[in-house]
């Protein structure tokens, strides 16, 4: 067996060398952790009922 | 004398969770919120118990993760208990749930101290955002992830994901899709995919967005956008490893626990292995959906 052919060949099979590049991917860790239900000034979840209850009064909710 | 508890069973995702309570409003929101969601009795996934108590106790085990926001997680040998505070109240819990550590089994507890126990409509027991965290607990033992999204079912009852964090144009386009009679939307806002079986599946949930859209619905998912805001309409292939990335983005997963955060990288990575992933940018007409619809052949 040719050993330097086999090798040649494998050499020139190669795919060209692309040089890598970084590519960003945001995250939102405000996100990414549930806190509440969303308003206008937090993200979330809507929910047709969010409970957020005082307990310096009794909620009825 | 005994009250008979009141059982009830709530489907999101995929993961069954029965609620069992002497209080009914407990095991049930009374504004039919969750009335889709709710199943016939079946064999569940997580089994609660609901009831009131007077002081919640939040001393159980050590802090693993804080929210910064109306709850925090503790886990001591053998549980998980989740204490729930408000934002605007006094820093005493109005909520704990405690879970076995395969969240299979759980208790909760609502503080009398803060619902009227006797005139309040509904203190449903696993009220966002509890309900939510189960299911992202659930999906972590190796059942699959949620997905910030909304999603669309076709006639053939194919499933498209269109992923984007806030912002992104998730409501906007769910509201392009409204009325049209080859498409059921599943959600405008949370998506759950199952990665537990021979197919992956793409989930409607309650959790919805600004245009409100949910639906129990699920399908085999078909493919996936990810979603930005552009001038004009273009959709574009997008490499595994960065779709990955992409939708590592926009997952929900425990931070807190690094062989969850494996078992949700791995359906990731599989998810976007097996499901034709691309960038969308679209400017908020109709006519994006003509610009997609080859993509949905």
């Amino acid at each position: 067996m040719d050993d330097t052919t086999t090798t040649d060949k494998h050499r020139n099979a190669r795919k060209p060398y692309v040089k890598p590049q970084i590519q960003e991917v945001p995250l939102r860790p405000d996100e990414a952790v549930l806190g509440g239900c969303k308003t206008d000034t937090q993200s979330g979840a809507g929910q047709h009922r969010c409970t957020n209850p005082s307990n310096c009064s009794a909620a009825t909710s | 004398m005994t009250s008979t508890p009141t059982e009830s069973f709530v489907s999101i995702g995929g993961v069954t969770v029965r609620i069992a309570s002497d209080d009914p409003r407990l095991a049930t929101p009374a504004d039919g919120s969750l009335d889709a969601f709710f199943v016939p009795p079946r064999p569940p996934d997580v089994d609660i118990r609901a009831r009131w108590t007077v002081a919640i106790d939040d001393h159980r085990g050590s802090v693993v993760f804080d929210s910064g926001a109306t709850w925090r997680l503790l886990k001591s040998s053998d549980e998980f208990l989740f204490i729930f505070q408000s934002t605007t109240g006094a820093a005493a819990p109005y909520r704990s749930a405690r879970f076995n550590r395969r969240f299979t089994e759980g208790d909760v507890q609502v503080s009398s101290r803060h619902f009227d126990t006797v005139e309040a409509a509904s203190v449903y027991a696993l009220q966002y955002p509890l309900d939510e965290l189960l299911v992202i607990h659930q999906l972590a033992q190796g059942k699959g992830v949620e997905i910030h999204g909304c999603a669309v079912r076709d006639c053939d009852g194919r499933v498209f994901l269109f992923a984007g964090q806030s912002g992104a144009g998730k409501s906007t386009l769910a509201r392009l899709w409204l009325n049209r009679p080859d498409v059921t939307l599943l959600s405008d806002e949370r998506v759950v995919l199952r990665t537990d079986a021979d197919r992956i599946d793409a989930y409607g949930t309650p959790w919805h967005g600004d245009a409100r859209l949910t639906s129990p619905q699920h399908g085999p998912l078909a493919a996936i956008f990810f979603l930005h805001h552009g001038p004009a309409h273009r959709v574009v292939a997008c490499g595994t490893p960065l779709s990955a990335a992409k939708l590592f983005s926009c997952a929900f997963l425990p931070f807190h626990d690094i062989d969850a955060v494996d078992r949700t990288m791995a359906a990731l990575e599989r998810v976007t292995g097996e499901v034709p992933c691309r960038d969308l940018w679209f400017a908020p007409d109709r006519s994006v959906i003509d610009a997609i619809a080859p993509c949905m052949r």
